[in-house]
């Protein structure tokens, strides 16, 4: 006996008594759960007799319960619950079919809230932790998503070996495995399935190695002023020191020509007067024609503040191939390589977890409202919100009151979270990109998983056994018409039909096709992640600057020509030689020569990098070449 | 019993009488949909039907000796109501045992109770319980009649001859079973 009861919201709980009973007079029904992409949404279809002009109305909700009290049955059980979604789905004669989906009120965003749990931004992240620390960032990893992830919960489980189900009784979203189920039912014996009901076909397995290509770019950039003065503590002597201060470089002056480098900014520190120097006995000169003369020349010591500022950037790209073995037993005779899919990364040095600011909801034109503590995104920088507040129509980071003021702060910057530092060379080889490597990893993983499940097993089963299955459970059947007589499989399709005195459970089993064999222990080289052992290989980075140490870098070559010492040699040889002092001196004025190691650009600096995994481990649910005894 | 009819239906809603009911076959079965006969892979045979469905369909048809129809031109297809037809349902008890319950509520003083030598044996009913007064010595069987609760599932028709007043009927009912 079959009851469909309505009920006063969608979790009431089941109640044997009360809901024992029919709101319309049913014909027959029809019950569906079924894994198709990310999420498993069960669903009910009675077929009822044309309730006619009083229609459906009077119900408490739009949500319904399915029981059932079948002969071995004492009190009703409950079969499935679900919201009346299509009124009717058809209508033909009296015939009416109504459809139920198994789902809460608001469902979208339930499932939202139970994927966002599992989004992990950029966090600490050590690859050698212990698995259960490493677990959550390496199932998720905010590179390979947008900024928007969150609108789709079903990609929130691509890194793991899971999909969401809504459970049919309790109308509460988990996840299922795609390999293993929670139960497993022994199909044999007494629940033996019916004759002629089984199928077994075999889909298109995983090909002895599968590809998953990660192209990361990024700019490696650096910019900005040496913290220390280069000519710091190093003083200067000089005779043209006014013409020296003069033509000290401006801000802004390249240093070289297209190195990279310039002055950030130069100064005079200090200029001391040092001991005046008589020069006498030459020949030169004199404006009143006196002989035997003397010139006194006045050095002095100038003391420079100067520093250098550097501007490199250079596009860096890194392709990781991810190559999977899969232990499978050998379906296809082909050894080819297949690519099953190729992610660009989101930009490395890009804050890509920080949504954009926004005024109002793009959906429903509501406008935003900010609670302390929200990071957006807004002017090309990151701002944390200090003052809970309905969204301003344009960006501001204050509210200012009629005299300018500030009112009330809303907004402070704060440090955007990228994946890596802009200055940073390399990726694959950083914790932060053997996180991304590992996530790779477990998508490989997934989609090989998957495919895996290459037989594909259809039989029904009693209906007491039957009726209680779901796709979260898996099944071990016996049945001497298939190779080994025995196969295990994950459920990945119930149906239930009602239909008449008949009932009438079809299942579907997802079967890997595996070896069952474990990948050995790894070794100090190899690297493991959700059970997959592999080796990196990766070459040399290719670093022309060593953007990260620019700030320290001093120039190569410093040298002042023409100190005050050396002036007064050639001044004190040209008085000995009947020259002229002072144009000597002018003829060697003091200079600086600086060079700094030009910063090498070019155009793009490609590195690739190839990950091998052992054979992963693969379920053995079929034997496809069993011994005959 | 009414009046002119020899046949035993007990039917308020077709009340049979003079001439009516003198040639009367029924004819008993249970409705298809009680069964639904599978054999798993085994080759072990399943009945997968609800046991709900274990229902009786009734045709009552005449024969030969009738000579009018019972008052059936109200009867609609879906028209339900209670009928003791003419038949017997038999059960029994074996050696050992007192009591039985009945599958149908039998129709009061319709119960026999006899021995394998025909011989009638003490008992008392309470509903469909039939309980004897002392344990059977060998089986015993039990002849009622049932009350069935039908309804009308085939359009009625009948056929009347006018030069013999020979008439031909037929009334094809099935149990209702229950709501749930």
């Amino acid at each position: 006996m079959y009851y469909l009861s309505f009920l006063n919201s969608h979790d009431q709980a089941f109640d044997p008594v009360a809901h024992k009973e029919n709101a319309f007079f049913g014909l027959h029904c029809d019950f569906e759960e079924r894994e198709v992409g990310e999420v498993i949404v069960p669903f009910f279809t009675p077929t009822i007799q044309n309730p006619g002009i009083a229609w459906l109305a009077s119900q408490p909700s739009r949500y319904a319960v399915l029981s059932e009290q079948a002969e071995y049955d004492v009190t009703p059980v409950q079969l499935a619950r679900g919201r009346l979604s299509a009124l009717p789905t058809e209508l033909a004669g009296d015939d009416c079919q109504l459809e139920f989906t198994c789902v809460p009120p608001d469902e979208d965003a339930v499932l939202r809230a139970a994927a966002n749990v599992l989004r992990i931004g950029e966090v600490a992240y050590d690859p050698d932790a212990d698995p259960e620390d490493r677990e959550a960032p390496e199932a998720y990893d905010p590179l390979f998503y947008s900024p928007e992830a969150d609108d789709d919960p079903g990609n929130a489980l691509a890194g793991t070996m899971d999909v969401w189900r809504w459970n049919r009784l309790t109308l509460v979203p988990e996840r299922v495995h795609l390999i293993n189920g929670r139960v497993q039912h022994v199909i044999a014996g007494l629940t033996a399935g019916t004759y002629r009901s089984e199928r077994l076909s075999i889909k298109n397995p995983p090909k002895a190695v599968s590809r998953l290509r990660l192209i990361s770019s990024w700019t490696q950039s650096a910019s900005g002023d040496q913290p220390t003065e280069f000519l710091g503590t190093r003083e200067i002597d000089s005779y043209n020191y006014k013409d020296f201060i003069e033509n000290l470089p401006q801000a802004g002056t390249a240093i070289g020509s297209s190195t990279g480098w310039t002055i950030a900014d130069a100064k005079v520190k200090s200029v001391e007067t040092l001991m005046a120097q008589t020069f006498s006995g030459g020949a030169f000169a004199s404006l009143f024609g006196a002989t035997n003369h003397k010139i006194k020349m006045q050095p002095k010591r100038v003391t420079v503040g100067m520093r250098a500022h550097y501007e490199y950037s250079q596009e860096r790209e890194e392709i990781i191939d991810l190559y999977m073995s899969a232990g499978v037993q050998s379906v296809l005779d082909d050894d080819k390589i297949e690519t099953v899919d190729q992610i660009t990364l989101s930009s490395l040095t890009l804050d890509v977890t920080t949504k954009e600011w926004l005024y109002e909801d793009p959906d429903t034109l509501e406008v935003l409202h900010y609670l302390v503590g929200d990071r957006r995104q807004a002017n090309g920088r990151v701002w944390l919100c200090t003052f809970e507040h309905d969204a301003t129509e344009t960006f501001t980071a204050n509210h200012f009151d009629e005299t300018g003021e500030v009112a009330q702060n809303l907004w402070v910057k704060t440090a955007k979270r990228a994946a890596i530092d802009t200055a940073t060379s390399r990726f694959a080889d950083k914790n932060r990109g053997i996180r991304a490597v590992r996530h790779g990893l477990r998508r490989l993983h997934r989609i090989v998983q998957r495919r895996a499940r290459a037989a594909e097993v259809t039989f029904e089963v009693p209906w007491k056994v039957g009726r209680f299955i779901t796709c979260a459970d898996e099944c071990r059947v016996e049945n001497r018409r298939w190779p080994g007589g025995e196969l295990v499989g994950k459920v990945i399709g119930v149906q239930l039909k009602m239909e008449g005195s008949s009932r009438t459970a079809i299942i579907t089993l997802g079967v890997s096709v595996g070896t069952g064999t474990a990948p050995v222990e790894p070794t100090e080289d190899q690297q493991e992640t959700a059970g997959i052992v592999y080796d990196v290989t990766a070459p040399a980075v290719n670093n022309p600057v060593n953007a990260e140490t620019l700030d320290s870098q001093g120039p190569r070559i410093l040298v002042v020509e023409n100190e005050a010492d050396e002036q007064e040699r050639f001044a004190r040889a040209a008085a000995e030689s009947d020259g002229d002092p002072v144009a000597a001196i002018a003829a060697n004025p003091t200079r600086l020569r600086i060079f700094y190691e030009p910063l090498r650009q070019e155009d793009l600096i490609t590195r690739r990098i190839s990950v091998h995994t052992q054979p992963i481990l693969v379920r053995k649910g079929i034997n496809l070449s069993p011994e005959i005894a | 019993m009414y009046n002119g009819s020899p046949s035993k239906i007990v039917c308020s809603a077709m009340p049979l009488g003079w001439q009516s009911g003198t040639d009367l076959t029924a004819n008993i079965s249970l409705i298809d949909d009680a069964a639904d006969m599978r054999r798993s892979w085994n080759g072990r045979i399943r009945n997968f039907a609800d046991p709900a469905f274990r229902l009786y369909r009734v045709e009552i048809s005449s024969g030969d000796g009738e000579y009018m129809t019972p008052a059936l031109t109200r009867l609609m297809p879906g028209d339900e109501f209670d009928i003791v037809f003419d038949a017997d349902f038999e059960d029994f008890i074996v050696t050992g045992a007192t009591t039985r319950t009945l599958i149908r509520n039998p129709h009061p003083g319709s119960i026999r109770v006899k021995n394998l030598g025909w011989d009638d044996v003490p008992f008392s009913v309470a509903g469909r319980v039939v309980t004897l007064s002392s344990a059977a010595a060998t089986p015993v069987r039990i002849s009622y009649r049932p009350v069935l609760q039908v309804a009308v599932t085939e359009p009625v028709k009948w056929t009347e001859r006018a030069s013999d007043r020979k008439v031909s009927w037929s009334l094809v009912t099935e149990e209702v079973g229950s709501d749930g």
